[in-house]
């Protein structure tokens, strides 16, 4: 049985395994062992070694680091393209092309959703027009990211010609993956979202693009969504391209390419005009795909647990694996659709952690802590049956946590469980009460002792003061230098302000809040925000990001109010031009997408969510308490910027509602 | 180390024993033209042009990374798209046919 719903996917291995190995235009005669002697003959036959000849010839050493070169032939696609000596190793490029990653991964992950039980009744039937104009949605992005796939792609031409096939075999490829994900996820509409836990193990990002799987099905799907245009899906729409011309009026400065690095497929990596307006149409079609999708969603949360925990514990034996050599690593990448390479060490890095097979250490640690809770809610809350797979997967989901290192998604774990048993475990009312007193005092006492080395004032400024020392004072004249120096040893931000605030280095935003803090208008008996965001800050370690994050970020007026375009962070990141070493992150969801939709969208939304969450807090709703652990977690996490931690947000949101709790009981 | 694959592709084979190195280390070396070996077009690395006459002049510059153009204008990717578009063409035509 088991077998039998493995078959497709094993099919599929096979093929690309096939593909990888194809001897087709290799060197007939026998090759020599990879030395000092032989690198040149290596490096001269790009392309006409096979990734077979050179595993047959040369096995798999430590002393090869194996990496994917997208910039080949199509021909070269499963041969050695070139190999470059490194210190103690050689860096092994094996060539791939964007089409037959596209076809073959995606092969591989529709395999993979076959294995899924199809519905007894089939609602929807698969659309060619959908697939049709989700591939030309598609496509246009693709020509749109110039940047990207300039780098990543040998024949990538922005003309839309009947010559330019890399484009016609783009648009044709994406229309088949679309096509062929209707096909067989219709027909498995009403529980295929409970399986989303997966999406951590299978991110599906292509080898190569920015672009993901589950972003092209769900943008199918988008369109079966709106066939039923609805009064309020007609306002929301229309509110929507409002926002949208808004972003595409904008006055910015135009980047070609923004290195998306971990956030591929899910990050726009140009902020030309076209590129704003695609990933715009593709997160709304994204919306409306996930909400088609849960509207037809039968809720079972025990299989959604079961998925939860299986795919919490193979995500860390993947990262395991993957630490075994460079190519089991490379490998792993692949058939997941990873977007950032595994850890190929088991050792822990900066900060002592370890991030394993996912793109975060701390996405995986929320992860991780979100499993535990859901294991403390089913088997200790529910009493359901405990079964010894569920122990194994419990040890590699906790080994997982604790090697991330994610100090603040284990304690909002430990507090929600202390929280719970206390109401569940605890019969009388007055001990109950008295626990919870006695645990908040324990709290206040011990945030005193934590913070009691600085004053609040201090640390109200924290945020401001890491915003300015981080900002480019470097450029000022020496004298300036020892001045602003002096200042902000003195804590003297309104004359820093007032001198240097509007140069062109100092960030809109960062004088937006010194004044704010400085303010002469300042109510004396309201604590300040920007003091309050500071404590918070230095509570939860992130007053050094977020004073980065504010330097960096310089909206004009309209677009710190509405936003700088959907799932783009060029301006935030180039304007003022602070960062040199790799992708550095707000460090917060919540700031991220402030300057994706603005301060009102997201304040807006925020009151709504507390709102709801508030208004559906309830004891018996779990999901109450996932909300609470997720919305916490993202205050101080970029996790949002992932399609896998979208959709388990918006699943949660969705769900968390009343009514969905009594369709759910009833 | 010489290129042996790509001159054996584009040069034919042959049994001259001329050291490529050598060549490569003499400013002076004149390729002799040979009667017997048919003139190749070969195309340098910034699209220059040189008619070749002898086999070691043929493999001379194959191995300092000429090619004779034919192997690089291979457009796979027109193959691949013809290749998946009539595949899919066919595959409606079949399901159409199979529904009536």
């Amino acid at each position: 049985m088991i077998l039998d719903k493995l078959k497709p996917s094993l099919l599929v291995v096979f093929i690309i395994t096939l593909a990888f190995l194809n001897p087709i235009g290799n060197i007939t005669e026998d090759i020599e062992n990879l030395t000092t002697n032989s690198l040149s003959i290596y490096q001269n036959n790009s392309c006409n070694i096979s990734l077979l000849q050179f595993l047959t010839t040369n096995g798999l050493s430590e002393n090869y680091i194996f990496k994917f070169d997208g910039y080949s032939e199509l021909s070269c696609f499963g041969k050695i393209k070139y190999i470059e000596p490194v210190e103690n190793a050689y860096l092994v490029f094996i060539g791939t092309h964007t089409l037959i990653n596209l076809l073959l991964q995606s092969s591989l992950w529709i395999a993979i959703a076959m294995m899924i039980k199809k519905d007894n009744a089939i609602k929807f039937r698969p659309s060619i027009s959908i697939a049709f104009f989700s591939s030309l949605i598609f496509g246009y992005q693709f020509a749109s990211e110039v940047g990207f796939n300039q780098l990543s792609n040998k024949n990538f031409s922005t003309e839309f010609s009947s010559n330019n096939y890399l484009l016609l075999s783009y648009v044709l490829t994406v229309f088949l993956i679309g096509y062929a994900s209707q096909f067989v996820l219709l027909k498995r509409l009403s529980s295929i979202i409970l399986y989303f836990p997966f999406i951590f193990l299978i991110s599906g990002t292509y080898q190569n693009l920015n672009v993901n799987f589950f972003a092209i099905a769900l943008v199918n799907f988008g369109f079966f969504n709106l066939l039923k245009f609805t009064k309020n899906k007609f306002l929301l729409t229309v509110v929507y391209i409002f926002v949208v011309t808004n972003w595409l009026n904008i006055e910015r400065i135009y980047y070609e390419y923004f290195d998306v690095d971990k956030l591929r497929g899910f990050l726009a990596s140009s902020n030309s005009s076209l590129s704003i307006f695609l990933w715009s149409l593709v997160f709304y079609f994204l919306l409306n795909g996930l909400f088609f999708i849960l509207k037809n969603t039968n809720i079972n949360d025990n299989l959604l647990f079961e998925n939860f925990l299986l795919a919490g514990f193979l995500v860390v034996i993947s990262g395991l694996i993957a630490t075994a050599s460079s190519f089991y690593n490379l490998f792993i990448y692949f058939f997941f659709g990873q977007n950032k390479i595994s850890m190929l060490k088991i050792t822990s890095v900066e900060g002592n952690a370890w991030r394993g097979f996912l793109p975060s250490a701390e996405s995986a640690g929320e992860f991780y802590g979100l499993i535990l809770f859901l294991s403390f809610w089913f088997f200790i809350v529910k009493k359901q049956n405990f079964e010894i797979k569920h122990l194994i997967f419990l040890v590699a989901v906790f080994y997982g946590l604790i090697r991330s290192n994610n100090v603040s998604a284990t304690i909002i774990f430990l507090i929600l469980v202390v929280v719970i048993s206390i109401n569940y475990f605890i019969r009388d009312r007055k001990n109950r009460v008295f626990l919870y007193f006695f645990l908040t005092v324990m709290f206040l006492i011990s945030s005193y002792f934590i913070l009691r080395q600085n004053t609040y004032a201090a640390m109200g400024h924290a945020i401001v003061y890491e915003g300015w020392e981080n900002s480019k004072l470097n450029l000022l004249l020496d004298q300036d230098l020892q001045t602003v120096q002096a200042l902000l040893v003195g804590r003297d931000f309104r004359t820093l302000n007032n001198l240097y605030g509007e140069q062109s280095y100092i960030s809109s935003s960062l004088v937006f809040i010194t004044e704010k803090l400085t303010s002469k208008n300042n109510i004396s008996f309201l604590p300040n925000p920007v003091t309050l965001l500071g404590v918070v800050g230095l509570m939860i370690n992130r007053a050094e990001k977020w004073g980065l994050f504010f330097a960096s970020y310089n909206p004009g007026i309209n677009d710190a109010l509405f936003g700088q375009g959907v799932f783009n962070l060029s301006n935030y990141y180039f304007d003022i031009n602070l960062f040199n070493d790799g992708l550095i992150l707000p460090h917060s969801s919540i700031l991220s997408y402030i300057v994706f939709f603005g301060a009102i969208p997201v304040s807006l939304f925020l009151i709504y969510l507390i709102y709801s969450i508030f208004k559906n807090a309830h004891f018996n709703n779990y999901k109450f308490f996932i909300l609470l652990y997720l919305l916490i977690n993202y205050i101080k996490s970029d996790s949002l910027l992932y399609l896998s931690n979208f959709i388990l947000f918006y699943y949660f949101v969705y769900f968390q509602e009343k009514n969905v709790l009594k369709r759910e009981t009833k | 180390m010489e290129n042996i694959y790509s001159i054996e592709k584009i040069c034919g084979i042959s049994n001259d024993s001329t050291s490529l190195e050598d060549i490569a280390n003499d400013p002076n070396f004149v390729f002799n033209n040979d009667p017997n070996y048919e003139t190749l077009v070969l195309y340098g690395p910034e699209g220059q042009i040189i008619n070749v006459n002898s086999w070691i002049e043929c493999a001379n510059y194959v191995n300092g990374g000429w090619s004779s153009g034919l192997v690089e204008t291979v457009n796979y990717e027109m193959y691949y798209f013809f290749a998946l578009l009539s595949s899919t063409i066919l595959y409606f035509l079949v399901n159409k046919l199979r529904a009536r």
